[in-house]
């Protein structure tokens, strides 16, 4: 949508509601962006009367003016709401913004043709919103669904990245047999067999859809992928980069010993990592921002192959600072 | 638990003040430690090891015990030394960094079974000025406390730098757990003057300092044994295990024996003990206890002292004094007299069996002036020498006070360290008092309670599932905790409260950022009190919860003012994880003998979340930052600490410039081409941390100094002067001295004592931190500068705004109604109430910028995307100053500021008292220099500017309070304009009044009596002879006859343009003409007074 085409649908709406071209600016003696302002506050007072001089301000030639002039409709409610609709097409990215915010509140599936036509917008602000609405449909339906699917192609990573954590399949509810509340014994551990610092792949994912292609099955070929060691943040071995990453090693394991159950270890990962071991997911290790230094403890009793070679892929997400497999990883065999 | 590592309660000693006589006296120079050591002296049985470096034989034990020597580094023997020949040492440094001096391999007998003695001479090179510690001779290889067997070993004596040429002996002794460290006498290192020391121990706690021959201190230890034997080799002119104590000079006749030397045993010795000899003009109750004791092993008997000082002499017979026995004769000091040094004389006579024995003893007292009013504090975060904090214009440095130990084992307050301990401190605080300084006491207790493993086991933090955290940080809920943060508090101020030089206090420093959430029955049931329900389950880390991760979050992302989770982090961050109240138990002991001048200080009070209450009850909160890349980012930590004062009414805000620069952050790799690298990375490539460059500590100075913080403070002495410091803090620049030096004799002694009374001027313009944002979205600056809210306030500044910061709390109290402008950046979630007020304010019309991150509830006027700093300065600056520019396009046709720049570089500020303006420039252009610039990350060199300034305001007069000088104004049909020059990273500071300043006035009669009291005013007034409504600078002068400044020369603030001062003459002042000059500071007008003294 051009400005042009904006501010003649926004013309027709304000003559309709019988606004003179005055009110827009165009005639009689100039006001001052800071008068027009003031004036819209005062009419905004007295009702919703004012919602015609309203949408002619949603054209007004100082952003200030019709961002005062799309909040003053916003907070008018439902009344305000065709004149709302239509400032979804203006040119002022934080107008549409502020329109988008108001008919999608609370977001529904109602909602839904109005985030879509957002999510084409230009202006990656108005589709970061979109998306941010879409995600708080509830249900998720099928036609949400393809909306975020859509959302995480967004040129955009922040769009993806909203759309990428909405859509991420994996999870499992993880808790360490020491940390059990019904059990009621002691716990020691056995055996602990470290995995090897060196010989990791690692590749960065900034699209973050490396799951999609199955960078977690056991048999995926990782050879052209950088190596990498782990016990120390990736920043640190020359890759400058914030975000999602994936690391695949593989380890082997002697004949299986006694034990209760067999859990992986990680001294901590900065800051968010899943984990799969032989292909299938063992869980994850999210605190947010709060666990990049924090050990954790998967189980992995049922995935692992005693006496064989065993493939493990870990991928991380590291939003700020260091990122990565800092600390050493082992496995700890428990009774 | 850990012994203490010096005396216990019972220990007595006694330092003798200083040494009757520089040199060796005559009746020591006939002693025989000055003669080459022969026969029985030299190979008797009680000797150990002797090194006299004769020639052929340098390197031989002369004992015949086979100590021999092999030498280490750069050392050498020489042929020059009083008595044989020497031993010629170095210290390491980074074209040689080994160990230097000479070893004698570890043997069964250089570890002394009982009493035995160690000799040596020595002389200085003019180098060892730079040095801290320089060891004469090591065999125990740890002179500090360390929990280890082998730290705890045999002894060493080495000298530790005190002041320019001054240094203290100190020896160490371990006795297999634990050590003691003893302080001997300060004395004279003069470089090529030679010294005899002699340092004896009797194998029972008793030690004894000689200085060319004389008994110069003494310290017993109850309870001590023979030393621990060791398995260190001896080391001589060095220490043993370390590149950083080398001896630059050379040492002669090296002896170690068994047993006491005769000729160095105690006598009779007069001295003051720990009394202070320091005393403020006028202060009550002055006396200094004379003590006589017999330091022999006979009754003394016949004793008679007389005491002179000033003019009364008074005669006492002592009664019979067994061995260790003490005579004290109180001796009242008139405090009245005129500021000067005074002389104490002391002759003591007795005999001991039969032996007649004296000392005589001149003990220096000192009577300093008393304080002006209004002083701006400069504080060296850290210690430095008398001589260059003094000359570099600081007035303050840190000082440890008290054996945290000690305190927590007696559980009350108790004296703060041991005796010998008590009294060098107290000599130490006397002697900054002297020189016009002050000791701000650095206490910790909180973190020493975690310092030891057993202890930590008990206090630390816990998780969820009661398992002691890894990192050490105490839960300062414990009660015993917070008796024993009281208990430090109150027993440093009633063991050095006496002591005018104690001014303030450090407490803790840098404990937060380590801060856990904590799961003791204790902090769960505190919690429960306060908030009626529990822990939430949900909370993990200390640092809030991501809205993204919590189900069912408001979509509009405004939660409840009593949400359970932000109810929590609240409680968490005010005061539940201890440290709030901690540091106000300190405070409080502090406190509790009655010094409520004495002010304490948390820092960095803002490296938290932006919740009030950081620094629980202290007087002061502070903050360090370092000035790269931008140094206006100064002025942004400064605001966040205002903000978080707001919260406790009365707090007041300092605030620390670092002075040493991260190499990571400035200058991360050296240059491969050597052609490429800066002076200092062709000599000190190894630097870790640098000296900030010299224009950046100007505009960082001026940055800080805008606001109205009650000090400022600096860290990195070790980079400030040269230390010779190879390692951790190294002088790379410096120029940068040069610069504090200006700054603080030019505008801070000056111009503090007004700026100390200006208040900010009321801003328009506000920028929000929230802290809902903080816990629910991850958000916040941490007191680093360098998040994006603080990005914004430096765009604010380059927009030429003056931004107040505000915490919710801030919103919630006090609304929004004086301001126009609402910046929000990253305030992705926000309370019911912050919203509420929000909303009022936009319905008034103010304006809402914010950023892509905005609360949805909120509809912001104008959107300033985000950045991300790149970490290449001049992009990342031009990137923000444009947003700046952008920003006024948009803000503009709404808004008219106070003051505006033709320069985008040039940052204002404003002070405002009554209708008086103080007006801040500062030149913030820079570009790459060849410090640190070719590496890309700072711009670090200033460059000239210049810049009209124009100001609403109509019918001002403009003075340059720097240059103090009337400054042309032009006035315009908008207000004034000034055309202003700066040099690099320059700071101007005008000062605008309604009425022009005509003249000063002193007003005082034309003659008094010595003894008497002298009323002075002194006024600036206009044409009309009113006073001016502004704090004006004044310089006042009193000079008695001989030119000689008096009790209250100084600068000024007068408020309302008027300082009263009440001058006390005193009776031994001079008579004469006197002269009472006042100048203000403002426009350079002086008016002298002349005032005859006369009986």
């Amino acid at each position: 949508m051009t400005p042009t085409v904006a501010y003649a649908g926004m013309l027709a709406l304000a003559l309709q509601f019988g606004v003179s071209g005055a009110g827009l600016g165009q005639a009689g003696p100039r006001q001052s962006p800071a008068e027009r302002r003031t004036a819209l506050l005062r009419q905004a007072a007295k009702g919703t009367g004012a919602i015609p001089a309203l949408c002619a301000a949603l054209q007004d030639e100082n952003l200030v003016v019709r961002r005062t002039a799309v909040r003053l409709l916003a907070e008018m409610g439902e009344p305000a709401d065709a004149a709302l609709a239509g400032a979804l097409t203006n040119a002022d990215v934080l107008v549409r913004r502020t329109a988008l915010s108001s008919l999608c509140d609370p977001p529904s599936a109602e909602a839904l043709p109005h985030l879509k036509t957002a999510l084409q917008d230009p202006d990656s602000l108005l589709r970061l919103s979109a998306v941010n609405l879409a995600v708080q449909i509830d249900p998720r339906t099928a036609e949400v669904t393809a909306l975020l699917e859509q959302a995480r192609q967004d040129e955009s990573s922040a769009v993806r990245d909203v759309a990428a954590r909405a859509l991420w399949p994996f999870f499992k509810e993880t808790v360490s047999i020491r940390d059990r509340k019904d059990w009621d014994h002691d716990i020691t551990v056995a055996q602990t067999i470290p995995l090897p610092k060196d010989g990791w792949r690692f590749k960065t994912d900034p699209n973050a859809d490396g799951h999609l292609q199955k960078w977690y099955e056991a048999a995926y070929d990782d050879s052209t992928w950088e190596t990498i060691a782990i016990e120390s943040a990736w920043e640190e071995q020359g890759h400058t980069y914030d975000g999602v990453a994936w690391y695949r090693g593989s380890f082997d394991l002697p004949a299986k010993p006694e034990c209760l159950a067999v859990e992986l270890a990680f001294g901590a990962v900065d800051e968010i990592a899943w984990v799969w071991i032989n292909g299938a997911y063992v869980g994850q290790h999210d605190l947010g921002t709060e666990g990049w230094n924090r050990p954790f403890a998967l189980d992995v009793t049922r995935e692992l192959k005693w006496g064989e070679r065993n493939q493990i892929t870990v991928r991380v997400h590291d939003s700020a600072y260091a990122g990565g497999i800092w600390k050493p990883v082992s496995i700890q065999v428990l009774q | 638990m850990r012994k203490l590592h010096a005396a216990h309660g019972a220990a007595v000693t006694c330092l003798l003040l200083a040494l009757s006589h520089p040199g060796w006296s005559a009746d020591a120079a006939q002693g025989p430690w000055q003669q080459l050591y022969t026969g029985a002296e030299a190979t008797g049985e009680s000797v150990i090891a002797l090194w006299q470096f004769l020639p052929g034989q340098e390197a031989k034990d002369n004992s015949g015990r086979g100590h021999d020597l092999t030498l280490r580094g750069q050392a050498r023997f020489s042929g020059e030394a009083p008595v044989g020949g020497a031993l010629e040492s170095f210290p390491a440094d980074s074209t040689n960094d080994k160990p230097q001096g000479a070893i004698a391999k570890d043997a069964d007998d250089l570890s002394p079974t009982g009493a035995f003695t160690l000799e040596v001479w020595f002389t200085a090179k003019p180098e060892m000025a730079q040095y801290g510690n320089v060891f004469l001779l090591d065999k125990k290889y740890y002179n500090y406390v360390k929990d280890i067997p082998e730290a705890n070993w045999d002894y060493c004596l080495y000298l530790q730098r005190t002041a320019q040429n001054r240094r203290r002996l100190m020896a160490s002794l371990g006795f297999g757990k634990d050590s003691d460290f003893l302080n001997g006498p300060e004395i004279e290192v003069e470089p090529g003057t030679w010294t005899h020391v002699a340092f004896t121990y009797d194998g029972a706690g008793r030690s004894r300092f000689f200085v060319n021959g004389v008994l110069a201190g003494k310290v017993f230890v109850p309870g001590r044994g023979p030393v621990a034997p060791g398995r260190y080799d001896l080391a001589i002119g060095d220490r043993f295990g370390s590149t950083h104590a080398g001896f630059p000079g050379y040492l002669a006749q090296v002896r170690i024996s068994e047993g006491i030397v005769p000729y160095f045993t105690g006598g009779l010795l007069a001295g003051v003990g720990r009394a202070r000899t320091v005393f403020v003009r006028m202060e009550p109750n002055a006396t200094v206890p004379v003590i006589i004791s017999n330091d022999s092993t006979a009754l003394l008997t016949g004793g008679r002292a007389q005491v002179r000082f000033g003019e009364s002499t008074k005669d006492v017979v002592l009664p019979d004094l067994p061995p260790n026995a003490e005579q004290v004769i109180p001796v009242p000091v008139g405090t009245r007299v005129r500021p000067d040094s005074y002389t104490l004389s002391v002759a003591v006579s007795a005999s001991a069996q039969g032996k007649d024995l004296s000392v005589e003893k001149e003990i220096p007292i000192t009577i300093v002036p008393r304080p002006l009013p209004n002083p701006m504090p400069v504080v060296m975060w850290g210690g430095g020498d008398i001589e260059r904090l003094k000359a570099i214009g600081f007035t303050h440095q840190l000082v440890s006070l008290v054996y945290d130990g000690k305190v927590w084992e007696a559980g009350k307050p108790v004296d703060a360290m041991p005796p010998d301990q008590i009294e060098q401190q107290g000599k130490a605080l006397d002697e900054l008092l002297k020189a016009g300084l002050s000791g701000v006491v650095y206490v910790h207790p909180g973190t020493w309670v975690t310092s030891d493993e057993a202890r930590k086991a008990t206090y630390n933090r816990v998780d969820r599932a009661g398992n002691v955290r890894s990192e050490e940080n105490v839960c300062g809920n414990f009660p015993e905790v917070r008796e024993f943060c009281y208990n430090i508090g109150a027993s440093v101020a009633q063991t050095f409260g006496q002591y005018p030089a104690l001014d303030g206090a450090l407490i803790h420093s840098e404990v937060r950022d380590g801060s856990d959430l904590c799961f003791h029955e204790h902090d769960r049931q505190a919690f429960r009190e306060a908030a009626g329900y529990d822990i939430p389950d949900e909370v993990e880390g200390k640092n809030g919860l991501r809205y993204t991760r919590i189900k069912g979050f408001p979509t509009n992302r405004v939660v409840p003012d009593d949400d359970r989770i932000l109810g929590f982090y609240r409680w968490f961050w005010k005061d539940g994880d201890g440290w709030n109240p901690l540091h106000s138990e300190i405070s409080r002991g502090l406190k509790s003998t009655g010094r409520q001048d004495l002010w304490s200080f948390f820092d960095p009070a803002v490296r938290v979340p932006d919740i009030w209450g950081s620094g629980g009850d202290v007087d002061v909160i502070s903050q360090w930052t370092y000035s790269y890349p931008d140094p206006i980012k100064m002025g942004q930590a400064a605001d966040e600490l205002f903000a978080m004062a707001e919260g406790k009414p009365g707090q007041q805000v300092m605030k620390m410039t670092q002075v040493i620069w991260y190499r990571s952050g400035t200058a991360p790799k050296l240059p491969e081409d050597e052609s490429k690298r800066a002076a200092w990375e062709k000599e000190k490539p190894e630097a870790p941390f640098i000296t900030i460059a010299p224009d950046h500590m100007r505009e960082a100075f001026w940055s800080k100094i805008s606001r109205p913080i009650r000090g400022i403070m600096y860290h990195g002495w070790q980079s400030l002067v040269e230390t010779g410091s190879t390692t951790g803090y190294v002088f790379t620049n410096p120029a940068t001295q040069g610069v504090l030096t200006e700054l603080t004799h030019n505008v801070v002694q000056p111009l503090g004592p007004t700026l100390l009374q200006v208040p900010d001027r009321q801003a328009d313009v506000a920028l929000l931190e929230s802290f809902a944002s903080q816990m629910f979205a991850g958000r916040g600056t941490y007191g680093w500068s360098e998040a994006w809210e603080a990005n914004m306030h430096l765009i604010l500044q380059w927009a030429h705004l003056q931004p107040k910061i505000l915490f919710d709390e801030t919103v919630v109290r006090d609304g929004l109604d004086d301001y126009r402008v609402l910046v929000m950046p990253c305030c992705d979630v926000l309370t019911e109430s912050v919203v509420r007020r929000i909303k009022d304010f936009q319905r008034r019309g103010g304006l809402v910028i914010a950023d892509e991150f905005l609360c949805p509830a909120i509809i912001p006027d104008i959107v300033v995307p985000s950045y991300k700093r790149t970490g290449k300065a001049e992009e990342d600056k031009a990137a923000l100053q444009a947003k700046a520019v952008a920003l006024r396009q948009e803000l503009d046709p709404f808004y008219t500021r106070y003051a505006d720049s033709s320069d985008p570089d040039v940052v204002l500020r404003f002070r405002q008292s009554g209708d008086t303006d103080y007006l801040f420039a500062l030149n913030d252009k820079r570009a790459f220099g060849d410090y640190v610039g070719h590496h890309g990350k700072v711009m670090e060199k200033g460059l000239p500017n210049s810049a009209s300034l124009s100001i609403q305001r109509k019918a001002a007069f403009v003075y340059d309070l720097v240059q103090h000088q009337a400054v042309p104004a032009k006035t315009t049909a908008e207000g004034l304009e000034l055309a202003v020059d700066f040099g690099p990273g320059d700071g101007r500071l005008f000062m605008l009044t309604s009425r022009q300043i005509d003249g000063v006035q002193v007003k005082a009669p034309s003659r008094a009596r010595p003894g008497s009291v002298v009323d002075v005013t002194v006024s600036v007034v206009d044409a009309k002879g009113a006073p001016l409504a502004a704090v004006v600078p004044v310089q006042v002068e009193i000079l008695d006859p001989q030119d000689r400044p008096a009790e209250f020369s100084g600068y000024y603030g007068a408020k309302d343009g008027k300082v009263s001062l009440r001058m006390d003459l005193a009776a031994n002042d001079a008579p004469g003409t006197w002269t009472i000059k006042a100048t203000e500071l403002a426009s350079g007008l002086t008016k002298p007074q002349r005032l005859t003294v006369a009986p």
